[in-house]
């Protein structure tokens, strides 16, 4: 190992610090294990039933609690938060001193579903019916379809028994989680939209689509069934076409290139050449060559899609440097000398002897090389290969270095 | 040393499979601050490196049974949060500087050679080594990384990265040139 190696990793291998008792915490929630996770995560209650006399009792208690306290608003994690500067090279139309609103992908979290109103399809068998009376007194519900009574803590027995998670990512395209939550029920299956059914605990389901899709959750113990119905609703991956234009200048390598990408209140972040920029319209400095510009896009629900385009830089100034030469004095090709220096600011030439790495000219001048090796009688042998290193300065003070080989043909 | 002795881990492991809450967060407390410094160095600030590392943990807990004892758990626990910090690196798609030409490539280490200094970064502050590392582009960084800290050799970091050898060896070569134009300042007022 270099002894510059050594002495950094030497450093960074001292390197520590205080313990994030926040991280354990959330550590601890991904596991499943802090009592905060338990107690946010939202029950599932049955719906509607198509089974046997028990079970019908069961969704029927369910289907007289109050669904006010149950209905959540739908909710995503896209938080937004205000920007107030942008990178250096923002385009002159975003100059307005306004807050840019950025989006924030989504990541994998527990998604809320739409608790739809109970429909009970059944009557309450007699034995059910008694069971649930059995329990203290609570006055009757005279509003509901059965006339029953229920207890909260049949309720809340029953609801953790039959009720069901999703976690993923709330946008088309992405897998969803579903997880059966009873410890009662053997077999479960899933109808999703009507139309397409899985069976298991656990069963994931891409939606292609965005809008509100219906997951029935139907668990199944023997020839009795409970089922449960919730609305997830999927948002829709951002879109969005992308241009640039290139504002050509001669002088110097460097060309400005406005990049744009639209329509849409999208948060767009580019990565181009390494460099990463913010913003639907913005500008980056490229030299002459191909580059691939990739574009992430996250709109206002955290949904986040990913695009490319390649940006085509052709103009700006460009150094030719012949990669060999003959110096036999023919006539013909017996210096070597790179083409374009003239018009920078400054520049350096170095050539090395690829052999030992000996420098063997140098200057700041702009002079050819004519072959000789600099504190040598040594003349270049034919197909002898060296390494040239230039350093130009081009008339916007950009620097460039470029390194290559010169081969001697003679 | 490691920071266990052969029968701790032993148990702890065993605590950990068995989802032992205690033997988990014996392993977090213990491992997080060096973990969170590898992080800082394949991160581009504090944030994503939290983010690295808590996803790195969760791997370690809920991968438990895959540490089968060939190696110091230490040593398995710090394969998991690297490896996260280079899928992390992929997942950002950052395209490192590509350069096919050998000849440049071994242009790039031999002047690098040339410049090579002894002890003059030993005065320099952990901080400031770490910092300077930081300044460093994503794809420099990370084949500095796993060059000079983890021991990867160029075909490993090749395959890792999904770039050709040239192209990591041109890569390590600028950013050790870069790391050195950093911390030369540092190095003259130490002088001065």
């Amino acid at each position: 190992m270099k002894e510059f190696d050594k002495t950094i990793a030497d450093k960074l291998n001292q390197v520590d610090y205080p313990v994030d008792h926040e991280m354990w915490d959330a550590i601890e929630s991904s596991l499943g294990k802090a009592p905060s996770a338990a107690s946010n995560e939202v029950s599932f209650m049955p719906s509607f039933i198509a089974g046997t006399a028990v079970t019908a009792a069961i969704v029927t208690v369910l289907s007289l609690m109050p669904v006010g306290e149950s209905t959540h608003p739908i909710s995503h994690p896209a938080e937004a938060h205000e920007v107030t500067a942008l990178t250096e090279d923002v385009e002159p139309n975003q100059e307005s001193s306004a807050p840019v609103m950025m989006h924030t992908a989504q990541e994998e979290h527990e998604i809320e579903l739409i608790h739809e109103l109970p429909q009970v399809k059944k009557e309450l068998a007699p034995t059910m019916e008694k069971t649930v009376s059995s329990e203290q007194e609570h006055p009757k519900e005279e509003n509901t379809e059965l006339n029953a009574t229920h207890s909260p803590s049949i309720v809340t027995t029953i609801a953790q028994e039959v009720s069901f998670r999703a976690i993923g990512i709330q946008c088309a395209g992405s897998t969803v989680l579903f997880k059966a939550e009873t410890k009662l029920l053997a077999d479960i299956k899933w109808i999703i939209d009507g139309v397409h059914v899985l069976e298991g605990t656990e069963i994931e389901y891409s939606f292609d689509d965005a809008g509100d899709h219906e997951v029935v959750m139907l668990s199944i113990e023997n020839g009795n069934s409970v089922s449960t119905k919730r609305v997830i609703q999927i948002y829709e991956r951002p879109e969005g076409s992308l241009s640039y234009t290139v504002e050509g200048n001669n002088q110097c390598f460097g060309q400005n290139v406005q990049l744009k990408a639209g329509p849409g209140a999208n948060t767009y972040t580019w990565l181009i050449a390494q460099q990463e920029i913010n913003g639907s319209a913005s500008q980056v400095r490229l030299e002459r060559g191909s580059y691939s510009a990739d574009v992430h896009i996250v709109n206002e629900h955290g949904c986040t899609s990913e695009q490319n385009i390649l940006v085509n830089v052709d103009g700006g100034l460009e150094i030719y440097i012949p990669n060999s030469f003959s110096p036999n004095n023919d006539g013909n090709n017996d210096a070597w000398l790179p083409v374009g220096l003239e018009k920078c600011n400054a520049h350096s030439i170095q050539v090395f002897r690829a052999q030992d790495n000996t420098l063997v000219f140098e200057t700041t001048e702009g002079s050819a090389w004519d072959g000789n090796i600099a504190g040598s009688t040594d003349l270049p042998q034919r197909g002898e290969q060296f390494i040239y290193r230039v350093i130009a300065e081009d008339a916007c003070g950009e620097e460039q270095e470029l390194k290559g080989s010169i081969t001697v043909m003679q | 040393m490691g920071i266990w002795h052969r029968h701790e881990e032993l148990q702890l492991v065993e605590g950990c499979r068995n989802d032992s809450h205690a033997s988990q967060k014996e392993v977090f407390s213990k491992m997080y601050g060096r973990l969170f410094g590898i992080c800082m160095r394949y991160a581009d600030d504090s944030d994503e490196a939290k983010d690295i590392l808590q996803n790195g943990f969760i791997k370690v807990f809920k991968g438990i049974e895959n540490y089968k004892g060939d190696g110091s758990f230490e040593g398995w626990i710090k394969r998991i949060v690297v490896n996260t910090a280079i899928d992390n690196y992929r997942r950002k798609k950052v395209k490192p500087v590509v350069t096919d030409s050998e000849l440049t490539d071994r242009l790039g280490d031999d002047l690098e050679e040339e410049l090579e200094e002894d002890s003059v970064y030993n005065q320099i502050q952990i901080s400031e080594v770490m910092e300077a590392v930081q300044r460093l582009s994503p794809a420099y960084r990370t084949i500095f990384n796993l060059y000079v800290m983890e021991g990867h050799n160029h075909n490993e970091i090749a395959e890792m990265l999904d770039i050709s050898v040239g192209t990591s060896k041109s890569n390590l070569s600028k950013a050790r040139m870069n790391l050195r134009k950093m911390l030369q300042p540092l190095v003259d007022r130490l002088s001065d």
